[in-house]
């Protein structure tokens, strides 16, 4: 520390350019740490934050709970199996008019008891024989209040608000829950099929429900995958934070590196005086840490400060878990990125020091 | 052993006390460089003690193997053959890895130049080696001030090598050498960048300290003018030492 803080402060200039470049590159990491997790949440909050571990459906479907439609029968064979740990969800596409505008969601019947029923952040939950219908709190930006009617298009039945749910979202839009009767007799042409059977099990119910004829047992996660579009968005996302990371480790690399081929015959005279190659490699670590860990810092603060200014209907998430883990994460890059240099500190030879010149 | 020191026959030497153990004592020593048909002897056997109290010059042609003999003599090389002793230790004995620390607590190192870090102000050159031995820093800050007055940079401890001239950059070069009270000071060609008067003011000062703190030191140098202020100037050409 005492050589690596005291050569930091001397090229202050130097080091505010290096550690600049690093806060840049981390705040575009954190900004799209939170546009990628607002996305995901957008596209599929309900997926992300349900309570079930596992949803079962029809082996042809691959997992598209749209493709899926599991008979009443299966229904019934896998509620014997997995008892209230599994429950039916029935899911189409809806046009709803509120007042004169068009609003798509969304439709999903549940059963009123199951661990599924979603919970009313304001209002009423489900219960069994209602005709209302719980929506997910994005319908508030759209003008919907509490006690509104929703008129599905093009059949013209209504449906009231009696609750307002958080968390619920698929495909991007906004979930309407209606009760599972209610939904079939809505969606007549179903003819009681469901799309999909939520499991909240463990191990065991999974792998007994997967033993049944013509299904497949997929992971909460694995379905969150299935999602049509999820996959292809996350993943482009996360591309772009990858390379962002590791040109923060090649630019931190190359600049250390580069330094340190240049103070070859500083080195060299240290050593002659009697510093072990330890003491230097922990002074450019030393070094390394400092920059990387103000820079981030600055970042972090600088992202926090933005994501308030964004405006609201921009999906952006991002928690103080998200943010030390992405923060730990570049930090520990930099430190990797000193390796390159290590080497070259080791390999330098106090010789040089002598008549190393003219 | 203290007897058969007083009986061990010495060349006569003006300052330095027949009575004491050599400092540094090279004994056969050689060095080679490449393998077959390319081998260059860069020092022939050399035998040769330098004893507390006394300031050594070494100089001769270019190529002449003065480097090579400097960097054995400061546990930088290994010789090809022979032992050196430093401090009545034979540091071709010692394992590489325990030769950064016996540099930095026995030896002291005036180099041609490049000799200051640039991030450091002078005092701080001076505290580095105290730092490095892990001493008490206030205890090396005060040693550091009193040694930098008695070399007359009291009033540059705050400095900058960059807003230094070149014989005050050396000074504070002798001064970093005397930083860790070293038994032996190697200097390299210390006043190879400083006109006449500036380098004999560095040569002097360095052979003062010797003389007064009974040090043994051996200096590199192409420079005639300084060779009056040394105890005994020895000559190598083509790697021979006389
Ligand atoms: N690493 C090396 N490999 C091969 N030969 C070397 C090496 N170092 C030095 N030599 C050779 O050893 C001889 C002595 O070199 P040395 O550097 O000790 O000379 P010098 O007296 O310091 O010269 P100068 O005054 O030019 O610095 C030279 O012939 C040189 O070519
Ligand atoms: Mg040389």
């Amino acid at each position: 520390m005492y050589l690596a803080l005291r050569e930091l402060r001397h090229h202050r200039l130097r080091s505010l350019l290096i550690g600049g470049i690093v806060t840049l590159i981390a705040f575009m990491v954190l900004m799209l740490t939170g546009l990628t997790r607002g996305l995901a949440h957008d596209n599929a909050a309900l997926l992300i934050e349900t309570p079930a571990t596992h949803f079962v459906t029809t082996r042809d479907s691959g997992g598209v709970f749209t493709r899926s439609f599991l008979t009443p029968d299966t229904v019934t064979r896998l509620q014997a199996v997995a008892g209230a740990q599994a429950t039916p969800l029935a899911q189409s596409f809806a046009t709803l008019s509120h007042g004169d505008q068009q609003l798509s969601g969304v439709l999903m019947g549940v059963q009123p008891g199951s661990f599924m029923n979603p919970a009313a952040q304001q209002g009423q939950p489900l219960s069994a024989g209602s005709t209302g219908a719980v929506v997910d709190e994005s319908l508030r930006e759209d003008g919907v209040t509490l006690g509104d009617t929703l008129t599905l298009k093009p059949g013209g039945e209504t449906l009231q608000v009696i609750g307002f749910t958080r968390a619920a979202r698929l495909n991007h839009q906004p979930v309407v829950f209606v009760t599972l009767q209610h939904w079939q007799t809505l969606n007549p042409r179903l003819q009681g099929t469901v799309n999909t059977v939520a499991l909240n099990a463990q191990g065991e119910a999974a792998a007994l429900a997967a033993q049944l004829p013509g299904v497949t047992v997929h992971t909460r996660a694995a379905a969150l995958q299935e999602l049509p579009g999820y996959r292809e968005e996350q993943g482009s996302l996360i591309m772009i934070q990858v390379f962002l990371i590791v040109v923060a480790a090649f630019v931190l690399a190359v600049f250390f590196y580069v330094l340190t081929l240049q103070k070859t015959p500083q080195f060299g005279l240290l050593k002659a005086i009697g510093a072990s190659t330890r003491t230097l490699a922990g002074s450019l670590v030393a070094q390394m840490m400092v920059l990387s860990v103000l820079a981030v810092t600055v970042a972090a603060l600088v992202t926090l400060g933005a994501a308030a200014l964004l405006p609201a209907g921009l999906p952006f998430t991002l928690t103080a878990p998200t943010v030390l883990g992405a923060s730990a994460l570049l930090v520990a890059v930099a430190a990797l990125s000193s390796l390159l240099s290590l080497g070259s500190i080791a390999r330098v030879d106090p010789l040089i020091a002598i008549g190393a010149s003219t | 052993m203290t007897a058969s020191l007083h009986t061990q026959p010495t060349p006569a030497q003006p300052h330095p006390s027949p009575s004491n153990p050599p400092t540094l004592s090279l004994r056969a020593v050689s060095r080679t460089y490449g393998d077959g048909d390319g081998t260059v002897t860069a020092l022939h056997p050399t035998t040769l003690d330098v004893r507390p109290g006394e300031l050594v010059a070494v100089s001769g042609p270019s190529g002449s193997g003065k480097s090579t003999f400097l960097a054995l003599a400061g546990a930088l090389l290994q010789p090809s053959t022979g032992q050196v002793l430093i401090a009545g230790q034979d540091v071709t004995a010692l394992p590489a890895a325990a030769l950064p620390a016996f540099r930095l607590k026995q030896l002291g190192f005036v180099l041609q130049s490049s000799n200051l870090i640039p991030y450091l102000t002078v005092r701080e050159q001076l505290t580095l080696v105290t730092h490095l031995t892990g001493q008490d820093a206030h205890a090396g800050r005060t040693r550091a001030d009193a040694l930098l007055r008695t070399l007359g940079l009291g009033d540059r401890a705050g400095h900058y090598p960059a807003a230094l001239s070149g014989g005050q950059r050396q000074r504070v070069a002798v001064a970093r050498a005397l930083m860790n009270d070293p038994q032996l000071i190697l200097a390299d060609e210390p006043t190879a960048s400083l006109d006449g008067p500036r380098g004999r003011e560095v040569v002097q000062m360095l052979a003062q300290q010797v003389r007064e703190r009974g040090r043994a030191a051996v200096m590199v140098t192409h420079d005639d003018r300084v060779l009056d202020l040394c105890d005994r100037v020895l000559h190598i050409v083509d790697g021979r030492l006389n």
